[in-house]
């Protein structure tokens, strides 16, 4: 209860950094335009502001009561949106959400820079062999099951151009040469 | 956010340094005027959702012109301000001919200069004219106004509008200088909504391109055309007078008409140009496609490179001398 | 109009007829389960191959995918807590709980019956309605509008439970986000800092999978496991499903009220079936006795849930027949699919193409009894998903929401923005805020924006605009009826503050 939690002031100094500037920047559009931006965001400043403020003065919290917001309540609420189930956000540890975002944001730089085409069974196998611990064999063997039929789907039967990377696009700049011109 | 900006500018910085070395190189291996093109599938950006009188026509003309070019003319909807990210992706592209954009016109000048995001398009190599849509005033059938004396003699018209930075808020802002109409916008009226609007009271006129679905309204009973923007009547609703019947020539000509032009990159070497314009203007000669375009509510009359390039620069002066009304109206909002 | 109706229902018959309804179901149900595509990607995908077929034959199509995707998109929320449409959101309240305890079956079942009884519920309605369409469609004015946007974003705050100020503090940041972008009302750009990414503002779709469905990969994943956490339950197969298609009926009230907030909703244009989603859902808890099942795995919130969403399919078609004024993302192809194939919607097609109308109607009705039977029947298999371990799920999930999020648009940069929102998704949630008031804000908000200065516009800058029409008056008697109401079940709840929950 008297415990800071530093990761909820961090929360609240994120959206409060969205709402401000969102806020401070409706200065600069005239009339009307201004309006929702301070009819919402003020109030919701003032909320956040008043959740800083409860985090860090225990006091604050018994008064928060009344708007349901303590410090034992917040992971009820988080469950609320989670399914409502009782352990709604019962997620592993700080290290192994790192280690699954840091999965998320490899296969997105890798989709980046090599396209779907490649990222997708190049990540497949990868995530499988080495989160999911399957043998290497294995892996290939679900990411060709998996991928034939995606590829069957999303290429072939609806066409939807799909992301070819980066790469196509900056490497004849960097090479120095163009797409090879058909011969006749 | 910003970020993502400077990445993009950067990669297109690249880009453009590749294509100019690529196209050097190939230049100087060949050194023929047999210009190789094209030699792979030639994209067709359309800057607006898909359904639309535009990508309707551009998916009619792209499906001809794949014929005579004996690749893939294939159409991808880049979505974004009002078509102006389209414009900006053509403005950027490769000069090689292989992406070429449909430009809502004079609409996108009319953005450009109220809100400038560097896109020149007299810049742009034009290829031709693809659909043109005769603008016109109407209203909901119940209302007893006819005439633009009518009018005059009214407190504050309301025209429902799409925004204040359009195409219509300009023409809306000429008219009723011109014919001194007391008026204000109501906006944020996209495509039918603004049939509802008239429906309901929300406003008591509308104006735009009469085609698609707005000519199949003013058609109907519920709606009436009260003047079109023309100098001679309009084929589709002959009963409506023109604004040069009604004493107003210099709102007439086809000066304030919808136009779909087609463009490629800036810097489009001429043999490419030629090629693209070729297959492009004998779709437009194919009578399905012509007739594919009239029942989407669009006509088609062809121009050549030369002449779209004066078209555009023709509107780019009409902007040019309404602009300072457009924006003083605006900023009254 | 009954003769139109005897020859659709026989040339419903003809081998093309079944084949494009099984076409269209078939779309429908694939991008509605795959989470981030949706009914619009599926129609717009379809829609330039339908230009030299039969307009009856084209109609079936988009009618099958019009009447499939939602119910198709509650299979990802209850077994993935994953809604696969926008208007699936309301379904992982207790659709995913009920997983959980290993009843993913059961509520597969009680939400393909809810859907296709919301369904039918709703087409009957708009087939009794079609005359009835112009009074409906005047009466709603941009203020009232307006105080219709107003009753769905106070709905949703309350449907948060105990934790409002974090709720409302979460659906401001989502207004206030919406409002980057171009503004069509005034015709500039807000707050994009010169990024031509940020021209048309935030992305829904990016965002939704983020938060939702990237999210939750992270919980689930991190912790290890299946999504059925005792995967020793047996989800009891097809005998489970039934029995969930059979328990809809103990849910009448809730399944009708369902529907008709579905039909209703829908029936205007812009609301959407995402707000029929949260006003059902909220008005069933509400309304209940039992309010504080809702969320915990209770089988008559994914009913509330599933009869709205898919009884919006009807209501959104009467302005769009009736006026060509299409309500939505789906009706606008649709549209475009008339104008296409020479097709003029209202009084033309009232009268001489009844048969259009009754290919939709038909089209719609039948393609969600074939989706019900295949979720019903399927169900079973669908289900046993949710006990396969999670590290094999994860990067399937992975795949198609970064797949979905492009396809959308073809940017590359939504991409980035979903997994961006993911951290962030997760972070607020960990932290206490209800991720779903800040996306119902964010949808809300700019059309807020839009109707309340258009109602000033029209008013010539006078308030008494808002406060003068029918509609308005009743939809601002519903506003405090609710704040009331919510009041009075707080306080006689919880008399002192403190014993909030405990």
């Amino acid at each position: 209860m008297t415990r800071i939690n530093g990761f909820n002031l961090g929360v609240y100094a994120f959206l409060l950094t969205v709402a401000l500037s969102i806020v401070l920047g409706a200065t600069a559009y005239a009339g009307k335009q201004q309006l929702t931006a301070f009819v919402i965001g003020i109030p919701t400043i003032t909320l956040l502001v008043f959740l800083v403020l409860a985090e860090v003065t225990p006091r604050l919290v018994k008064l928060t009561g009344a708007f349901g917001v303590s410090e034992d309540d917040a992971p009820q609420a988080a469950e609320d949106d989670a399914g409502g189930s009782p352990g709604g956000m019962e997620a592993g540890s700080w290290r192994r959400v790192g280690i699954v975002y840091g999965w998320l944001l490899l296969y997105f730089a890798m989709t980046f820079v090599l396209g779907f085409y490649i990222a997708i069974p190049v990540f497949m196998v990868l995530f499988l062999t080495i989160e999911s611990r399957l043998i290497p064999v294995y892996s290939v063997g679900v990411t060709v099951a998996a991928g034939l039929p995606l590829y069957i789907i999303f290429r072939l039967v609806l066409d939807i151009p799909l992301w070819t990377g980066i790469l196509p696009r900056i490497l004849p700049g960097i090479i120095g040469g163009g797409t090879v011109p058909q011969l006749n | 956010m910003e970020r993502i900006g400077k990445i993009g500018r950067l990669g297109r910085l690249v880009l453009l340094l590749g294509a100019l070395a690529a196209v050097t190189a190939f230049g100087a291996a060949c050194g023929d005027d047999e210009p190789d093109f094209p030699t792979r599938d030639v994209e067709w950006f359309v800057g607006f959702a898909a359904g639309g009188g535009f990508d309707t026509a551009s998916r009619i003309i792209a499906d001809k012109m794949s014929d005579d070019l004996g690749v893939n003319v294939v159409v991808r909807n880049i979505e974004g301000g009002g078509g102006r990210r389209a414009a900006q992706e053509i403005a950027g592209a490769d000069p090689d001919g292989y992406a070429i954009s449909i430009m809502n016109m004079p609409n996108q000048i009319t953005a450009e200069r109220l809100d400038p995001e560097d896109v020149d398009f007299n810049e742009l190599s034009w290829v031709g004219r693809a659909v043109i849509q005769t603008y016109g005033m109407y209203t909901a059938s119940a209302n007893d106004f006819n005439t633009p004396e009518d009018l005059q003699g009214m407190p504050d018209v309301r025209f429902c509008l799409s925004g204040l930075a359009g195409h219509s808020f300009l023409v809306a802002s000429v008219t009723t200088e011109v014919m001194n109409i007391a008026w204000n916008p109501v906006t944020g009226y996209r495509g039918q909504e603004t049939q509802a609007g008239l429906l309901r009271g929300d406003c008591e006129l509308a104006l735009g391109p009469i085609a698609g679905t707005t000519l199949t309204a003013v058609q109907g009973p519920d709606f009436k055309v009260l003047w079109m923007y023309s100098s001679e009547r309009f084929g589709p609703v002959p009963d409506a007078p023109t604004v040069d019947e009604l004493g107003f020539p210099e709102l007439g000509g086809s000066k304030f008409a919808n136009n779909g032009l087609v463009a490629a990159a800036p810097g489009t070497p001429d043999d490419v140009l030629e090629i693209l314009a070729n297959a492009f203007d004998s779709a437009l000669q194919d009578p399905d496609v012509v007739a594919g375009i009239n029942s989407a509510g669009m006509d088609v009359v062809r121009l050549t490179p030369d002449e779209t390039a004066e078209v555009v620069e023709g509107m780019d002066g009409i902007v040019s001398e309404y602009l300072e009304t457009v924006r003083q109206k605006s900023q009254a909002q | 109009m009954f003769e139109a109706f005897l020859d659709g229902l026989a040339g419903m018959g003809s081998p093309a007829v079944i084949g494009a309804i099984v076409l269209g179901t078939t779309l429908g149900v694939l991008f509605g389960v795959i989470p981030g595509l949706g009914s619009v990607i599926a129609m717009t995908l379809i829609l330039p191959f339908t230009f030299g077929w039969d307009p009856i034959i084209a109609m079936y199509v988009f009618a099958g995918i019009i009447g499939t995707a939602s119910t198709g998109g509650g299979v990802p929320a209850i077994l993935l807590n994953t809604p696969g449409t926008i208007a699936n959101v309301c379904t992982t309240f207790d659709g995913f709980p009920m997983t959980r305890r290993g009843e993913g079956g059961r509520a597969i079942g009680l939400a393909a019956t809810a859907s296709a009884l919301g369904t039918l519920f709703s087409i009957i309605v708009l087939a009794a309605l079609l005359p009835l369409a112009e009074v409906m469609l005047r009466a709603f004015t941009p203020p009232d509008f307006f105080w219709l946007i107003i009753l769905g974003l106070i709905a949703v705050t309350f449907a948060s439970r105990q934790n409002m100020a974090k709720g409302l503090a979460a659906g401001g940041v989502g207004i206030l986000i919406a409002l980057i972008g171009f503004s069509p009302v005034f015709g500039v750009r807000r707050y994009t800092l010169g990024s031509e990414y940020l021209w048309d503002g935030i992305e829904i779709v990016p965002l939704v999978i983020g938060f939702f469905a990237l999210s939750e990969l992270i919980v689930y994943t991190s912790r290890g496991g299946s999504i059925a956490r005792d995967a020793s339950v047996n989800l009891g197969g097809f005998k489970q499903i039934m029995r969930g298609a059979v328990e809809v009926f103990q849910y009448k009230a809730i399944l009708l009220r369902g529907s008709v907030i579905g039909t209703v909703i829908g029936a205007i244009p812009g609301a959407g079936g995402a707000v029929a989603n949260f006003l059902s859902y909220s008005t069933a808890k509400q309304a209940s006795k039992t309010p504080e099942l809702f969320g915990t795995g209770y089988p008559g919130g994914v009913v509330a849930s599933e009869s709205s969403n898919d009884a919006k399919d009807g209501g959104i078609l009467l302005p769009t027949l009736t006026f060509g004024i299409p309500g939505n993302g789906e009706m606008v192809i649709l549209m475009g699919a008339f104008v296409l194939h020479g097709i003029q919607p209202g009084r033309d097609l009232l009268v001489n193409r009844l048969d259009i109308v009754w290919a939709i109607i038909l089209g719609v009705i039948a393609a969600q009894v074939l989706t019900t039977i295949i979720i019903l029947g399927g169900g079973a298999w669908l289900a046993r998903i949710s006990l396969v371990p999670v590290k094999y799920i994860a990067p399937f999930v992975a795949i198609l929401s970064f797949i979905g999020v492009y396809a959308v648009r073809s940017n590359i940069w939504d991409v980035a923005l979903a997994v961006f929102a993911a951290i962030v998704g997760f972070s607020m949630r960990r932290a206490g805020f209800p991720l779903i008031t800040a996306v119902i804000g964010f949808v809300l908000g700019q059309l807020a924006e839009e109707k309340f200065t258009q109602s000033l516009q029209i008013s010539g800058g006078g308030y008494s605009i808002f406060f003068t029409r029918p509609v308005s008056i009743v939809l601002l008697l519903a506003i405090l009826f609710m704040l009331g109401w919510s009041m009075y079940k707080a306080a006689k709840k919880n008399p002192a503050p403190q014993a909030a929950e405990s």
